[in-house]
């Protein structure tokens, strides 16, 4: 086994399926992506520079992979108006933002998790989007003020 | 504004199934088994496999409407670098000849297309853009050995390192066919070849079909040449 890619796989699985869970809300066509990902990181035969290289080049390689899924006549389709709860949280408020956050478009899920959890910036997040920076940052604001608004509404009942 | 903390919070809870995380090692234990000839590395390779695979299949399963491929087995009656000559079960024969090298490929993160007047280097427009495309003449051998001189639209979208290739072609009456090939290639412990070609293509009507054929080598030597 090589124990450099254990390595990446330990490292990176809950990262890229993380990702592509808040891009698809579907447990089994993240985990498609997330082992298609690491699958081309083994076949990859060119060195990273960095870590960082390593990480950026994965995140651009898992978008891709979530895009061409979504694209596809063959891909597997749940219930569109909730997302499934994959996880078990403490307290009510983790289940609402969970709720709330993936009620929101595909492309703003997908900002939203590389911004607040792998603190990517606005123009990192733009180059590994294929978009434009100042299109990314209506993306955040959209869903910053969607969420306040339904946590808000939310909070009141 | 987000609460960072307690979105971090929230989502670190989800994660791969460790199941999923194992297969990722069986997958790759089967990926170190399949070796990818030249033959089928480059774009243009499989488009033109497919392009002869489909104008044979047509020949033989004219009246399937459409789904031409699904099922047929071709044997392997010889194979080099640039050239595999192939008979269906009826014993059409056919070949399928490479072009010249990769039409696309990679090098030091950049990617190059090769043109009669040397390689083009396309990495800076397929970043800003998100897609490249350009139109090639291919040489081919089809049916019989017959050369047939055709277009080729061929469309490249990704990163370096994870690029898409998909090629349209138009025939001499104007109807045209998408293709989104992969080829693989693989031998067993006896010695067998099999060539996997899948994909899908926009048929006549619009719709979207899927295509899967496998080619094995084993009968090459149970059939006269």
């Amino acid at each position: 086994m090589d124990s450099g890619f254990e390595a990446a796989v330990e490292q990176y699985a809950d990262m890229i399926f993380r990702l592509a869970f808040s891009y698809l809300r579907n447990r089994a066509d993240a985990e498609d992506v997330m082992q298609e990902t690491l699958l081309k990181l083994y076949t990859q035969k060119k060195p990273f520079d960095s870590p960082e290289h390593q990480r950026y080049w994965l995140v651009r390689v898992a978008v891709n992979e979530c895009r061409r899924l979504l694209r596809s006549p063959w891909r597997r389709t749940g219930p569109l108006e909730e997302a499934p709860e994959i996880a078990v949280f403490d307290i009510p408020a983790q289940s609402e933002l969970y709720r709330q956050v993936m009620a929101l478009p595909p492309k703003y899920r997908a900002a939203v998790y590389l911004y607040y959890y792998e603190d990517y910036s606005v123009q990192e997040i733009a180059g590994l989007m294929g978009a434009k920076t100042s299109t990314v940052q209506t993306w955040l604001m959209r869903a910053r003020g969607q969420l306040r608004l339904k946590l808000k509404e939310a909070e009141s009942l | 504004m987000i609460d960072k903390d307690l979105y971090r919070e929230t989502f670190s809870r989800l994660c791969a199934s460790d199941e999923a995380k194992k297969e990722v090692f069986h997958m790759m234990e089967k990926q170190k088994k399949i070796r990818i000839p030249k033959l089928l590395r480059g774009a243009a390779i499989a488009a033109v496999m497919t392009m002869a695979l489909a104008v044979t299949a047509a020949a033989a399963n004219a009246a399937t409407d459409g789904m031409l491929l699904n099922g047929i087995m071709f044997h392997i009656l010889s194979m080099d670098e640039n050239r595999m000559e192939l008979m269906d079960d009826e014993g059409n024969r056919f070949f399928v000849t490479a072009v010249d090298g990769d039409l696309v490929r990679e090098e030091d993160g950049r990617v190059y297309i090769q043109t009669d007047s040397g390689d083009v280097d396309i990495t800076d427009s397929l970043l800003e853009n998100g897609s490249y495309t350009f139109e090639c003449e291919l040489n081919t051998a089809i049916e019989n050995g017959g050369l047939e001189r055709g277009a080729m639209e061929v469309k490249i979208t990704g990163v370096p390192g994870d690029l898409t290739v998909s090629q349209k072609s138009v025939d001499g009456e104007g109807n045209v066919t998408v293709y989104a090939v992969a080829g693989e290639h693989r031998e067993d412990g006896d010695g067998e070849t099999f060539v996997t070609v899948s994909g899908s293509y926009v048929a006549e009507d619009g719709s979207v079909q899927s295509v899967e054929t496998e080619t094995r080598s084993s009968a090459a030597a149970d059939v006269e040449e």
